[in-house]
């Protein structure tokens, strides 16, 4: 029976993998090819550039999620003070806003259709000096809005950690006389460290594929020079050594990240949580200001710009275009994460119950995807289906044709190369989180494998699945560089509109669109952080 | 046994949704188009009601829309593409994506200087980069040609956008190709050695920097400023009073014209519905929807244009050089560039 299983599960994952390693093979295949002219020249005057900017933004973007995210996240959880409990959950809805939409309205705010500039124009008269006195447009506009947009993935990551780690040890730490500040170091910080780093390593994955923001900033960085080698200067080689580069550097990311999870287990030995009485900060308005500082730069300033667009440009608004844009964007984003569930799903399932190591290598490659920018792994499913393609019909003698070319299960792939990483991560921590005692005991009462996943990790999963589908709606209902390169004909998604808006020149446009997608997003990130709440509160 | 269940679930809509993008439609044609969809968007509407031809679009950045076809190869499902810019057009045919057509209409239809000599590909409307300027910053008399934005006297005055935009490659291809290439590089140092601040943002950008005081004059395609005008914004409106459109090189060899225009593709499964579309987007009715709506320009002088572009001066003389050239010129464009070190 259980063999039957595995074997089954090894097959089902051996078809997985293929699946998902065609365009990364394809993309180091073409290490092997002779070195181009355009090559020699991205060598000479460009890599340069690229690395260190990019070693420069994922640096800082790094230190300023986890400084905003832990400290948040540690305030929240250990403190009492005013809107504690409504900042618990507002922190969080920051990651409703996609890192590009903060680039346009950041980089509006002192344009002409801008709130910082009208405020000045309309009661000091000083809008020409508004207009010059600043620009954003540079690396260190890239950092400021990549921390702000990405902080709550280190925040939402850090709550559990601090709350479901029984606050008993907390208790110990005390009754042993720790202070305050060793409280943190000795016991919050090993605690939280493996959320931090999963929850860092998604934000330096999510940093290193941003395009559009870099590209709209004019920050010259790897997934910039990507793009450009493969479009612009047209040399495919070229493009994908770049990429090589950049998938090498996310292996040892990945590797640093297993590492440095070492063999520590943090499991909740009894899955209880202790009521425990929080503490009252010394200064009560410290916390209240940090927090609000944070959710005014995050949420708050951009909403005001957004609404600010709308009443600017109030008279274009056309409901139906948009309601379609609505129907296309959700429809697409709930059909793939469905898909990539199921997916991820099985392969977390397998590795757990199997110990071969081809799971285990597997389920490390699924990991790289996240890291592959929109635009190369576009073309890296482009490249092999074509050639499918072009071989089927040579085979069967037809004339070549476009089966698969332009479908929806061609953005659909993409997708779930790109995107897996997050449903695998979040499901795998869920298993993680079940004791292996379980899988014992139940073995022990005479479960086959399958009726343990469905009897008793399912039920524990639930709430781990949730928040993965959650995740993935969200990432791929804001995806852009993959929906616009892969999208068949006649398919518009919210942002492929919105970018398109601000290709135009036309930022004041972006105002209702830009709030409908936020909305959309926000829906999913308030469910979820009421999950998290109530997991938290007990 | 769930999640048997779960896998029917979720392969029953996927199913249905590439079933229903991929039924067949006897009369259709799909079309890659740079140029955005909300524009393009009325004709076809107007072309499928006529010849009951379906259009598909797709629509994406021109760079990206020209390598998915090279990618695509001969499974592309795209039948034409339309873009901007005469440079983009010839880079298409270069790289051997687009086929010659043979079409009576069209040779009719479209200008001999507005299409390519061997067939490939024709132009659809007229655009113009011109000098753009603050009436009361600076005297026409100081800026009648493009070569005047060299001169050390608008030392600081000058902003323009960076020279990876391809309206900036192509004027500069056609300076090259009338002064040569090392006046073209003179040019392009003089006019750096002018600019108030490194090139940032779009052509609007600039327009408003000229307004808000940031420089003077500055390169813009007139369209932005009939955007302006027609704007139902306040602001926009009154920030095109305060900037002047001005016609370089009347005297001589005419301002810089480009155009947006189209081609069909190598492996067109559906070519003579591409070429009825290119053909019923050149025609009379078109022509003035098109030129209407976007404040640019026809290709043939007896269309209807709209008001705004009227009171800029219609017509002017444009400079009449082939076209093609602009695509041949377009390398030695960037590096000039380089070379002058303008961004």
């Amino acid at each position: 029976m259980s063999n039957k299983i595995d074997s089954f599960n090894n097959t089902l994952a051996f078809i997985f993998v293929l699946i998902f390693l065609l365009p990364i093979l394809f993309i180091f295949l073409n290490l092997f090819t002779a070195t181009t002219d355009v090559w020699i020249h991205i060598k000479k005057y460009l890599l340069e550039e690229y690395v260190i900017n990019s070693l420069i933004i994922v640096f800082f973007v790094a230190f300023f999620t986890i400084l905003i995210g832990t400290s948040l996240a540690w305030l929240v959880s250990m403190y009492d003070f005013p809107g504690v409990n409504l900042f618990k959950w507002l922190l969080i809805i920051p990651m409703a806003i996609p890192t590009y939409i903060n680039a346009f309205i950041y980089s509006g705010l002192n344009e002409i259709s801008g709130i910082f500039f009208n405020f000045f124009e309309y009661y000091f008269g000083l809008g020409p000096f508004i207009y010059n006195l600043y620009n954003i447009q540079n690396i260190y506009g890239v950092i400021f809005v990549m921390s702000i947009s990405l902080y709550p993935y280190v925040y939402l990551l850090c709550l559990p950690a601090f709350a479901n780690h029984s606050y008993s040890v907390f208790e110990v730490g005390k009754s042993l006389g720790l202070n305050q500040y060793q409280r943190m170091t000795k016991i919050g910080i090993p605690i939280v460290r493996p959320a931090v780093i999963a929850g860092v390593s998604f934000v330096i994955m999510e940093t290193l594929a941003e395009y559009a923001t870099m590209e709209y900033f004019g920050v010259p960085t790897f997934a910039t020079g990507i793009f450009r080698a493969w479009f612009v200067l047209g040399d495919d080689v070229s493009s994908l050594r770049l990429s090589s580069i950049l998938l090498t550097l996310v292996f040892f990311l990945i590797y640093f990240e297993e590492i440095s999870r070492g063999k520590r287990n943090f499991d909740n030995p009894t899955n209880k949580v202790y009521k425990r009485k929080k503490e009252i900060p010394d200064n009560k308005a410290l916390p209240t200001f940090l927090c609000s500082l944070v959710l005014f730069f995050g949420f708050i300033l951009p909403l005001i710009q957004i609404f600010y667009w709308i009443s600017y440009s109030f008279e274009e608004i056309n409901i139906i275009f948009l309601a379609e844009l609505i129907a296309s964007s959700t429809g697409i984003a709930l059909l793939s994460a469905i898909t990539i569930i199921i997916f991820t799903l099985n392969i977390s399932f397998i590795s757990r119950i199997t110990k071969n190591i081809f799971t285990k290598i597997s389920i490390k490659i699924f990991s790289l995807g996240y890291a592959i920018p929109g635009v190369v792994l576009a073309v890296g499913v482009i490249a092999p289906i074509t050639y499918m393609e072009k071989s089927f019909a040579k085979l069967f003698d037809y004339p070549p044709e476009a089966i698969l070319t332009g479908t929806f299960i061609l953005l659909i792939t993409a997708y779930l190369v790109r995107f897996s990483t997050i449903s695998i991560k979040t499901i795998d921590s869920g298993f993680n989180k079940i004791s292996r005692n379980y899988d014992l005991v139940s073995e022990s009462l005479g479960y086959s494998k399958i009726q343990t996943l469905l009897k008793v990790h399912a039920p524990i999963l639930l709430p781990t699945v949730y928040s993965a589908l959650i995740l993935l709606f969200v990432d791929i209902v804001k995806e852009l560089p993959m929906t616009l390169i892969l999208r068949p004909f006649n398919f518009t998604t919210l942002p492929v509109y919105l970018y398109e808006l601000a290709e135009a020149e036309n930022l004041s446009s972006i105002g209702l669109p830009g709030l409908i997608l936020i909305i959309i997003c926000l829906i999913p990130v308030i469910i979820l952080s009421k999950g998290i709440m109530n997991n938290v509160k007990h | 046994m769930h999640r048997q269940i779960i896998y029917i679930l979720a392969i029953i809509p996927s199913i249905i949704i590439t079933g229903c993008s991929s039924a067949p439609i006897d009369e259709e044609v799909n079309l890659y188009t740079a140029r955005k969809e909300h524009l393009i968007r009325p004709l076809v509407d107007i072309f499928e009601k006529d010849t009951g031809i379906k259009v598909n679009i797709v629509s994406a950045k021109t760079k990206v829309l020209i390598k998915k076809i090279i990618d695509e190869g001969e499974t592309s499902p795209a039948d034409l593409l339309i873009t901007v810019d005469a440079g983009n057009l010839h880079k298409a045919k270069l790289k051997n994506i687009s086929q010659k057509i043979e079409s009576e209409k069209l040779n009719s239809l479209v200008p001999n200087y507005l299409r390519d000599n061997e067939g490939h590909w024709y132009g659809l409307s007229i655009r113009s980069r011109v000098i753009m300027y603050n009436p009361e910053k600076i005297s026409p008399k100081d800026i009648m040609d493009y070569e005047n934005l060299m001169n050390p006297a608008l030392k600081g005055r000058v902003c323009i956008r960076s020279s990876s935009n391809i309206y900036n490659q192509s004027l500069l291809a056609s300076l090259i190709h009338h002064n040569g290439q090392k006046a073209a590089l003179e040019w392009a140092k003089g006019v750096v050695d002018n600019f108030s601040r490194p090139p940032k943002g779009n052509d609007r950008g600039q327009m408003t920097a000229v307004v808000l005081g940031k420089c003077d004059v500055t390169l813009a395609n007139t369209y932005y400023l009939g955007k302006w005008i027609s704007s139902k914004k306040d602001t926009e409106r009154d920030y095109a009073k305060k900037i002047k459109v001005l016609f370089p090189n009347q005297d001589n060899r005419g301002a810089h014209i480009n155009i947006s225009g189209g081609f069909v593709t190598k492996n067109a499964k559906n070519k003579d519905n591409a070429i009825k579309l290119i053909e019923f987007l050149a025609g009379d009715e078109a022509q003035e929807v098109y030129a209407k709506q976007n404040h640019e320009y026809p290709i043939r002088q007896n269309i209807n244009i709209s008001d705004t572009v009227k009171s800029w001066g219609y017509p002017f003389k444009m400079d009449s050089m082939n076209l093609t050239n602009l695509g041949e010129l377009n390398d030695n464009a960037g590096k000039v560039f380089d070379i002058a070190k303008w961004k």
